[in-house]
């Protein structure tokens, strides 16, 4: 510690102060970590209160602490509400996530590939929807279905999170895309490679990764969107319209044990896609 | 079917290259095109034209008139949710720049090995429910939660702390909380790209940090400031969860609208609220966008 102080000053000395210097060196030192912890701890804070108070007794969720309790992990699996707007929830997830796989990636491939007139417009296409407030995306789908004569349900639900799902799918595949030798095909198909051969052997294996990390995101994107299924859903709940209605009711411990299941869902799938796309 | 263009001047080459380049694009960009044509640009239109029309007995009447947007800007609720809405997303947006931008500089400069792990924490909130971890906040800053009850507890505070919740203040708490992850995650990957020797040389030269911040790191930032900004602000502009679980009565846009549709049962003024948000998003979008990559930041 004091040989650290010296030599920290000994740079310095002939100035002013160096007791001051010592200290302003010390704080410029170690405010970017300092900073970055407490920015962690500002993203964590409403996660760890959750999983905390969903094992406290109290229905209050309120310190002090009442003590230690499970009771409420055993009410939501009761739930048959719950656990059918789950499955609906899954149910769509699983079919966004294979309809904006399969577009998105052969979306990416127009985008990188293809060199034509009006790519620009394309790519803003492709780039706005991600950027639309959802909510505005979902009064817009509602009224266009209502116009259309088409009653909204879970399927109108899958069509309107197609739209910004698939966008985030071409954005990852794009990169992957991006990163891989164009000569590698060539050489496939100057080997005598159908194109058909040159994709399944040689385009598709490389972009296995981003294709599946896609996927995962486009899972997850439509396992937690609100405001689409909010709007266009109909009678149907999926999870996250369940939680809402439940927090519209009043705070109850369920919510917070039905919340740490869906954070630790969602953590799992981030580190899968995490780890699969910087593999 | 082009057969081999090997023999071909390189002009009809191009040509054929192109044809068949294009001919491939039908076959992959079309089956998105047509999902965004349909599903998001003509339900974007169809918003901007049933905003002419009237509410009858809960069907809609063509009536083709300009007082829905006249009413976004006249009525004074529409009004004040535009003003408010507008000051807290810019003041959100502030606030996730002063935020972010040392926080992603340290993780880009200095993460080391550790540098994956901590973008996997930083993806962590980025891809969980908002409404879970906004819920979360609920719990933290309401007059019986945990803030107040703690504080009440230690013996700070006799009374809780009222302008915790359902204020301006949480929306802005809130807002900041669940869109900051937009602004770290384009801000590093601008940050992690600057070349180490530039700052080195920088240095080596005599020039200060703050002449090293301004005249290199923060120009080679903003294609991925701008592009956080891009996201805070619409993101913050069209938030509906925030205000409507930790924002009380506050008037606010997403609110606003959300009200129109439901309770209100007036589609064509909410679809009016809809499009003036639209077209400022669209605007936002239009200056903003050639001085950033989105597509970089995923």
């Amino acid at each position: 510690m004091s040989t650290e102080t010296t030599s920290d000053t000994s740079n310095v000395e002939g100035e002013t102060g160096i007791r001051l210097d010592s200290v302003l060196t010390v704080a410029e030192r170690y405010w970017l970590p300092v900073w970055t912890g407490l920015v962690f701890l500002f993203l964590y804070a409403p996660i760890a209160v959750l999983i905390v108070f969903s094992f406290e007794q109290g229905t209050f969720s309120s310190l002090p602490w009442d003590g230690f309790t499970t009771q409420w992990y055993a009410e939501m699996a009761n739930d048959t509400r719950l656990i059918r707007a789950t499955m609906n929830s899954l149910r769509v997830g699983v079919v966004v996530t294979i309809g904006a796989t399969i577009l998105g990636t052969l979306g990416a491939i127009a985008l990188v590939r293809s060199d034509f007139r009006g790519q620009g417009l394309f790519r803003g296409l492709i780039i706005a929807p991600m950027t639309i407030p959802g909510l505005i995306l979902g009064i817009a789908l509602l009224l266009w279905f209502n116009i259309l004569n088409i009653n909204t349900s879970l399927q109108t639900v899958m069509i309107g999170q197609l739209v910004f799902v698939t966008p985030f799918v071409v954005i990852t595949v794009s990169a992957r895309l991006r990163g891989f030798d164009p000569q590698l095909e060539e050489a496939a198909r100057d080997l005598g490679a159908s194109k058909w051969q040159t994709y399944r052997r040689v385009t598709l294996p490389i972009l296995m990764p981003g294709i599946i990390s896609g996927a995962l995101f486009a899972f997850t994107l439509s396992f937690d969107d609100f405001l689409i299924a909010f709007f266009t859903s109909g009678v149907q709940n999926t999870l996250p319209i369940y939680i809402w209605s439940k927090i519209q009711h009043g705070t109850d411990p369920v919510i917070n044990a039905i919340s740490t299941m869906v954070l630790l869902f969602s953590i799992a799938l981030i580190v899968a896609s995490e780890l699969i796309r910087r593999r | 079917m082009p057969a081999d263009p090997n023999k071909n001047e390189s002009k009809s080459r191009t040509i054929i290259n192109r044809v068949r380049r294009s001919d491939g694009f039908l076959a992959t960009g079309g089956p998105i095109l047509l999902l965004e044509l349909l599903f998001f640009v003509g339900p974007l239109l169809i918003m901007f034209f049933i905003a002419t029309m009237r509410m009858e007995n809960l069907a809609l009447e063509p009536a083709y008139t300009l007082e829905n947007y006249v009413g976004v800007f006249t009525g004074s609720a529409n009004r004040l949710a535009f003003v408010n809405t507008t000051m807290i997303a810019v003041l959100t947006t502030v606030t996730a720049v002063v935020v972010a931008y040392p926080f992603a500089y340290y993780i880009a400069r200095f993460g080391g090995q550790y540098q994956n792990l901590l973008l996997i924490l930083v993806m962590i909130p980025f891809w969980t429910n908002y409404i879970v971890r906004i819920y979360g906040w609920q719990i933290i800053l309401g007059s019986r939660g945990v803030l107040n009850s703690a504080l009440i507890w230690m013996g700070v505070i006799n009374e809780p702390i009222s302008w915790l919740i359902n204020t301006k203040f949480s929306i802005w708490l809130g807002l900041t909380y669940l869109w900051l992850p937009f602004m770290v995650l384009p801000l590093y990957s601008s940050l992690e790209k600057i070349d180490e020797d530039l700052i080195e040389a920088a240095y080596d030269l005599g020039a200060s940090r703050l002449a090293v911040f301004r005249r290199i790191v923060l120009p080679l930032s903003i294609p991925g400031l701008v592009g956080g900004i891009i996201f805070v602000f619409i993101f913050s502009m069209g938030a509906y969860i925030v205000p409507a679980m930790i924002g009380g009565g506050e008037l606010f846009v997403g609110t606003r609208i959300e009200y129109t549709f439901g309770i209100g049962g007036n589609w064509p003024m909410g679809a009016a609220l809809g499009s003036v948000l639209m077209l400022i998003v669209a605007g936002v979008l239009w200056t903003l966008m050639g001085y950033t990559n989105v597509e970089e930041m995923f």
